[in-house]
């Protein structure tokens, strides 16, 4: 036999113990007797009451829905409201309580509708979780009010008051305020509050509409109702009114964004437009875009198939996901790194119209062929010479490069509150290494100073980073979201946080050079957007032309070149910037000839009112 | 002398015949109340007759376990429960609701559950460690321990079963001899922070916690279950509907049927009368169980089975207080009833750790 290490138990422990067992035990008897007291309660003292509840009469919860959350722009524009809708329905769950042929045949009459397909569909379909079945969709209110007047003839038939989503503006904004679309179970799962999507079958699919889900779509309210054998509601017992969704204000000027679209028409690109100070998104246009209405209302799987597969993708939000070659946008970035590294901007190089590495090997040609001759950094900026910048990125190196650049901001996400944004790429040797298995060459940091090779950059984060250059290194998180509303009370609900970003350190010496650059860009004699300067008087603009070398590896292995993505970044007025922008519009040739004028024409839209009023 | 050994325990299977009886009875109830629920899905009752099964494998294995070896497992075993807790956590998506549940391939598996159980025996291992009552440093440490257990269960987040899991710990803190004054201390200091931790918390989780409270004010869900379990309850009267012959858990007004509320389903159909008969196996498993802690005199195992016990009881009476609309809706199932084998397996458990505890005491008591 075993032996046991018993721990010895003095007579004092063992009092203890059997006072608290005992203890114990008396509250579990006396629990266990409240249970005894309350079973007694509900199945002999109120058995008659509960079995009439359970035989003759059941309670039946039904939800109802609440009204989504509008969005509005700032300038009080409605973004998405809900229209009303009318639908004939029979609350039941058992066959026997469906609406007979006579009954139908009466109400087909009434209302001009086909008795025989109303019967058809009632008798086929399969009512929905809530035990209702659909008899007719859509009614107008003239056949609302008469079926109302005869309801009494109909038990059973309701007529079920629904929403539709509507967007106005309906293609303008699609890519900002996105579109709801029909709830799946892996919408389901994804959700914080699962059971406030009884009833519901629409969720915010993209957008502002996705990503502010939770704020928009309201609370259930309820009916508690009686229901009689056949399951027809009987009474309604009580009702708690369902809760609408916040009304959300966004930061979006509807008058610049229409602008900005019509600007694109016809065109693939992005406008992105914020307030430099405050990050507020003022205009963020993708073309080309789509109505999100017919989408909402549901188009069958072959409509839908057609606009996803269309070859100039509308569905694509290029603001957020395009990722783009910078082309000389990047010049700017690159020449404030410079600058607060060892540069100094008086510092001048020339430029014959080619570069080569240590003046031997390939040469890297300039977009002048026969170059700008003696350049610094501020006439560098201003013609766009690439020589000075093959010559500042061969200086900073690519490591000195992607650092500066990351800084910007380039290469992670802003931040900006819709979902899915891309980070771009800002390539360095070590990503070449694990990416493509190659060692870095020397050539590749020389066309990375004029923003070309690997580099990536979206509309957005070309935005901020301009932001940043107008506001002396305010690196803004840009927002689209500027308020919630209580949509009853027009309350303001919550308070948002303050702008949030990050400060660039260096010198305001270095950030008036630079915007002195990019001021030449568009009021110097030989600046490369000069031409948008015409007629100009009423403020300043300092911008940077892009043209970024498109090349499309095709699926036969060889290479086609495309015509050039067109870039523009720029702020304005120069001295108290109040809006930052950049516009891409794809394949669209020279940055100078399409993608600025988009710009002059934004920030007339947006400046020339405010001016007119000061003038007054 | 290992082989020897082996042999030995598997003829003489010890058991302790209240208990064995109590978990015989049970599953054939738990089998005659689900037939009535399940129709014709017949692969659903197979599926818990083999629970059933291993659960009753586990009993007479674990019946036979020296109390000493499980002393010395303790800790290894809610090190690595604790483990599974956080696997949990790490594995689990956070923005999709809580996860509770580990797979290993076939097998699904809830550590809370073993939580429970592991929390149980390390505290009793600490409180045997001097003679009681509990000094403080014990007391801190217990506590320590517990709030160790109880964290990741609420980030799960699975409040009500961090409660649980938390009642479970004190208890074995309350039989080592706690003092009363830190256990009132305790529960003031609960109240106490309410005022301060409520206003912290985000409207949907006050909304949450509300209903937790009072789920009629929530009539969509728990609040539904709540008022339809009542009116199988109380429409099933003194002797019940009979058999088969329930009219809400057939119509699917019940949810859970199978599992939290199999309880609703039970009292419609063998009415008032069924109830006190399945109170009564409840309490001589109760009863049996603290006074096998009360005669046992290892400091450990009187602790351990005084605590399992009272798990038993908690799980029995908080699922029939929540169907009966008296206590708010936590998902608990109800022991040796309800379908799902996380809850059969611990369950099982604690009785094979009774039952070895009252085998050892008794060997102990003939040694002498």
């Amino acid at each position: 036999m075993k032996a046991y290490r018993w721990d010895s138990a003095t007579d004092h422990e063992l009092r203890l113990s059997r006072a608290r067992i005992i203890f114990a035990l008396v509250v579990l008897l006396i629990l266990a007797g409240g249970l005894i007291l309350r079973m007694f309660f509900l199945q002999v003292v109120q058995h008659a009451h509960y079995t009439t509840l359970s035989r003759d009469n059941r309670l039946h919860v039904v939800p109802i829905l609440p009204q989504r959350g509008e969005i509005y722009s700032s300038d009080g524009v409605l973004l998405a409201g809900n229209l009303a809708t009318y639908n004939l329905v029979v609350q039941t769950e058992r066959r026997s309580g469906l609406p007979t042929r006579p009954e139908l045949l009466r109400l087909g009459q009434l209302l001009g509708a086909d008795a025989e397909s109303m019967f058809r569909s009632v008798h086929t379909a399969r009512p929905n979780r809530q035990g209702t079945l659909l008899l007719l969709e859509g009614l107008s209110e003239e056949r609302v009010a008469k079926f109302s007047v005869h309801q009494h003839l109909f038990p059973g038939i309701d007529v079920q008051t629904g929403f539709r989503r509507y967007y106005p503006l309906a293609s303008v904004s699609a890519h900002v305020v996105g579109r709801v679309g029909g709830l799946d179970k892996r919408d389901l799962a994804a959700v914080a509050e699962p059971e406030q999507y009884r009833l519901r079958n629409r969720i915010g699919k993209t957008g502002i509409e996705k990503r502010y889900e939770e704020l928009l779509r309201g609370y259930l309210g309820y009916h508690s109702a009686e229901v009689n054998a056949d399951g027809r509601i009987v009474r309604i017992l009580e009702t708690v009114p369902p809760r609408q969704g916040e009304a959300l204000v966004l930061n979006i000027n509807a008058d610049l964004q229409l602008e900005a679209h019509a600007a694109l028409a016809g065109r693939r690109g992005a406008v992105v437009a914020i307030e430099p100070a405050s990050g507020r998104v003022l205009a963020l246009v993708s073309t080309p875009s789509y109505d999100p209405n017919p989408v909402t209302i549901g188009l069958d799987k072959q409509q839908y198939q057609r606009i996803k597969q269309r070859a100039d993708a509308p569905l694509f939000n290029r603001s957020i996901h395009g990722q783009y070659p910078p082309g000389s946008v990047i010049k700017p970035f690159l020449a404030q790194a410079a600058l607060a590294g060892t540069v100094s901007s008086g510092q001048a190089r020339h430029c014959p119209g080619w570069f080569r590495i240590n003046g031997a090997g390939r040469r890297f040609h300039d977009w002048k062929a026969y170059g700008h001759g003696a350049v610094n950094l501020v006439s560098a900026l201003e013609q766009s010479c690439d020589v000075y910048f093959y010559g500042l990125a061969l200086q900073l190196g690519i490591e000195g490069m992607a650092a500066a650049l990351e800084g910007f901001g380039f290469g992670s996400a802003t931040g900006i509150d819709l979902d899915g944004e891309h980070t771009g790429l800002i390539p360095d040797p070590q990503w070449k290494q694990a990416r493509h298995k190659e060692p870095w060459y020397t050539g590749e940091t020389v066309i990375t100073g004029i923003g070309q090779g690997y580099m990536l950059v979206t509309p957005v984060q070309l935005a901020v980073a301009t932001a940043a250059l107008a506001t002396n290194g305010w690196l803004p998180v840009p927002t689209l979201l500027g308020g919630r509303r209580n949509p009853l009370t027009d309350e303001w609900l919550g308070t948002l946080p303050p702008p949030a970003g990050s400060h660039l350190a260096a010198a305001a010496v270095q950030w008036e050079q630079v915007r002195q650059g990019m001021r030449r860009v568009v009021h110097g004699e030989r600046g490369t957007a000069r031409g948008i300067a015409m007629g100009l008087e009423a403020y300043e603009i300092a911008g940077k032309t892009g043209t970024a070398q498109v090349v499309v590896r095709e699926l036969s292995g060889t290479s086609a070149e495309l015509e050039d993505h067109s870039l523009f970044i720029a702020y304005a007025p120069i001295q108290e910037p109040r809006i930052a922008l950049a516009v891409v519009i794809e394949n669209g040739g020279s940055g100078s000839k399409y993608a600025a004028p988009v710009a002059r024409r934004l920030f007339d839209h947006y400046l020339r009112p405010a001016t007119a009023r000061l003038d007054r | 002398m290992i082989a020897q050994g082996w042999f030995g325990s598997i003829v003489r299977v010890r058991v302790e015949p209240v208990l064995m009886a109590v978990f015989l009875l049970f599953p054939v109830l738990s089998l005659v109340t689900l037939y009535s629920v399940v129709d014709t899905d017949t692969a659903l009752l197979l599926r818990h007759g083999v629970h059933i099964l291993i659960a009753l494998t586990v009993v007479l294995v674990v019946a036979q376990i020296d109390i000493d070896v499980l002393k010395r497992l303790t800790i290894p075993v809610f090190v690595l429960s604790l483990a599974l807790l956080f696997l949990v956590l790490v594995h689990g998506d956070t923005t999709k609701g809580a996860t509770r549940w580990l797979e290993f391939g076939p097998l699904h598996f809830q550590p809370s559950e073993l939580v429970k159980l592991t929390l149980c025996m390390t505290l009793a291992v600490i409180a045997a460690r001097q003679p009681l009552p509990l000094g403080l440093s014990q007391t801190l440490i217990g506590l320590g321990v517990i709030c160790l257990a109880m964290i990741p269960v609420i980030l799960q987040p699975d409040l009500g079963t961090a409660v649980l899991i938390g009642c479970a710990g004190l208890s074995v803190l309350f039989f080592a001899g706690l003092s009363w004054k830190i256990l009132c201390a305790m529960g003031a200091a609960g109240l106490a922070a309410i005022p301060v931790i409520w206003p912290r918390l985000h409207e949907h989780q006050q909304r949450r916690l509300l209903y937790f409270l009072d789920p009629e004010r929530d009539p969509l869900n728990a609040g539904y279950h709540v008022i339809q379990s009542k009116i199988a309850i109380g429409s099933g009267g003194m002797y019940g509907k009979g058999w088969l012959n329930g009219t809400q858990g057939h119509l699917q007004f019940l949810p859970e049927r199978t599992t939290d509320f199999i309880f609703s389903v039970y009292c419609e159909e063998f009415g008032f009368i069924g109830f006190i008969l399945l109170l009564l196996f409840y309490m001589a498993f109760v009863v049996r169980g603290l006074m096998i802690a009360l005669h046992t005199r290892d400091r450990y195992a009187r602790l351990l089975a005084a605590a399992l016990t009272l798990i038993v009881f908690s799980y029995m009476y908080v699922n029939m207080g929540m169907a009966s609309g008296q206590l708010p809706v936590v998902g608990v199932p109800l022991p040796m009833m309800s379908m799902g084998g996380s809850s059969m397996l611990s369950v099982a458990l604690i009785t094979g750790i009774l039952m070895a505890i009252h085998n050892c005491e008794k060997q102990r008591f003939y040694l002498h």
